[in-house]
């Protein structure tokens, strides 16, 4: 059993607590989520401001759908489908409103708190490039990224979230990986330059 | 899922498609085995295991060091949550696989009928109801004793109950041959009695009274004897 696996557990109950209406159980929820959906969000929508406000829709839809929730995929996968539909709603509704014909590939900016100038590659900055990287990929790249290297989802519950075929899911995931990796090699070799 | 499936070159292993699971630990036992088994044999395998461990921790390292929401968020969200609240205290929230487990009748019924009882003033209402049924029913009752005497016949009442009174006699009467239906009915609504057997091989009913009053029964008699045109016989049985 992974650990994942037993993170689900323990979620599948903070949900129950939740859909009895246990506002002390949701905290502990919201907490676990915040920045995991903010910065899911953030994927889609490059204004900070906006992404805020999804994630705030996201938690309050949480709140009120706590009892649907159905326990056929993880907590994860349900919360993360959620602000999926609302961050992609959201996108649209942008979209829309300042008339651009931009895909939405291009929409999507990861937000990099360290852009200046590279001194000595350390930890820190290593993350800053790879922040830098991930940016540059397709918004469904940085998506299948997130997903799976950081929430570690199976990949049965990325295709459930993202509406795809499972060799779908690992197609991508494997491209993704070589385009972050030429990104990487790029930014880096750029860095080491003197 | 409509969209097409995405197709890997004839060049990549597919075991290599499942190695960012077997990282984060999620594939099946049997998968994991699988893939196990084709790293120890495959270097090129090996080493995008090797890279993709590496670039998975630069990931969660990039992610990690991302700002979270503002504390204004947090409060936005509890607030909302505090309002709704109020206005809906009593709403009942289950978990849907929770219900889908108990599917009885009665777990239907509830269902069903819960949510109408969600607005505060649906118990009272139905507590003032129910109140109210119980104090038209007591009502009622005690209204019963003015009315029942009404049920019992005397020889004044023109309707005759059904039913068996308490106590009863029997006269043992043979019309004539002659005798119309119609008189003979006229004579049992007469003395509100019935036909309980009859007739025998001699041509006798046995008719039942009520029996109230004994001097009552004597009057009934000579009226019965004194009908010779159409009472052949009349005696009364002992009981």
């Amino acid at each position: 059993m992974d650990t994942t696996h037993e993170q689900n557990i323990v979620e599948v109950q903070i949900m129950a607590a939740v859909a009895s209406g246990d506002t002390q159980a949701f905290e502990r929820l919201y907490h676990v989520y915040e920045k995991r959906v903010f910065q899911y969000v953030s994927t889609f929508v490059r204004d900070q401001t906006v992404a805020e406000e999804i994630v705030v829709d996201v938690m309050v839809a949480v709140w009120r759908g706590a009892c649907t929730f159905t326990n056929t995929s993880r907590v994860s996968t349900w919360i993360f489908g959620i602000a999926r539909h609302k961050a992609i709603d959201a996108l649209r509704k942008v979209i829309r409103s300042e008339h651009e014909s931009m895909a939405l590939d291009n929409v999507a900016h990861l937000p990099n708190p360290a852009e200046g100038p590279v001194e000595s590659i350390d930890r820190k900055q290593v993350a800053a490039l790879t922040r830098q990287a991930i940016a540059k990929l397709s918004r469904e790249h940085q998506e299948v990224i997130r997903l799976a290297f950081f929430e570690d989802l199976p990949y049965e519950e990325i295709a459930i979230l993202l509406g795809i075929p499972v060799n779908t899911v690992k197609t991508r995931v494997y491209y993704a990986k070589q385009q972050l990796k030429q990104q990487l090699d790029r930014l880096l070799s750029r860095e080491s330059v003197p | 899922m409509t969209e097409p499936e995405e197709k890997l070159g004839s060049e990549v292993h597919p075991a290599a498609t499942l190695l960012p699971w077997y990282l984060n630990g999620t594939l099946r036992e049997e998968e994991r085995q699988e893939v196990a088994r084709h790293l120890r044999e495959c270097q090129p395998c090996r080493t995008e295991l090797d890279e993709l461990s590496r670039l998975r921790q630069q990931v969660k390292a990039a992610y990690a060091d991302l700002p979270g929401l503002s504390p204004q968020a947090f409060r936005s969200v509890m607030a909302t949550i505090r309002d709704e609240r109020r206005s809906q205290p009593e709403r009942q929230r289950v978990f849907r696989w929770e219900r889908a487990e108990s599917s009885s009748w009665l777990d239907a019924l509830d269902r069903w009928l819960r949510p109408m009882f969600a607005p505060r003033w649906v118990p009272v209402l139905a507590s003032t109801l129910i109140i109210g049924q119980l104090a038209l029913l007591l009502w009622v009752a005690g209204q019963e004793p003015a009315i029942a005497p009404r049920n019992i016949p005397t020889s004044t009442d023109g309707v005759v109950s059904r039913g068996i009174p308490t106590a009863t006699a029997r006269y043992r009467v043979a019309f004539q041959e002659t005798a119309p239906e119609g008189k003979i009915r006229t004579v049992l609504h007469d003395i509100g009695g019935r036909i309980v057997d009859g007739p025998s091989p001699d041509g006798f009913y046995t008719i039942e009274v009520p029996a109230s009053d004994q001097a009552l029964l004597e009057k009934q008699l000579e009226s019965l004897q004194r009908q010779a045109d159409l009472i052949r016989s009349v005696e009364r049985l002992k009981s």
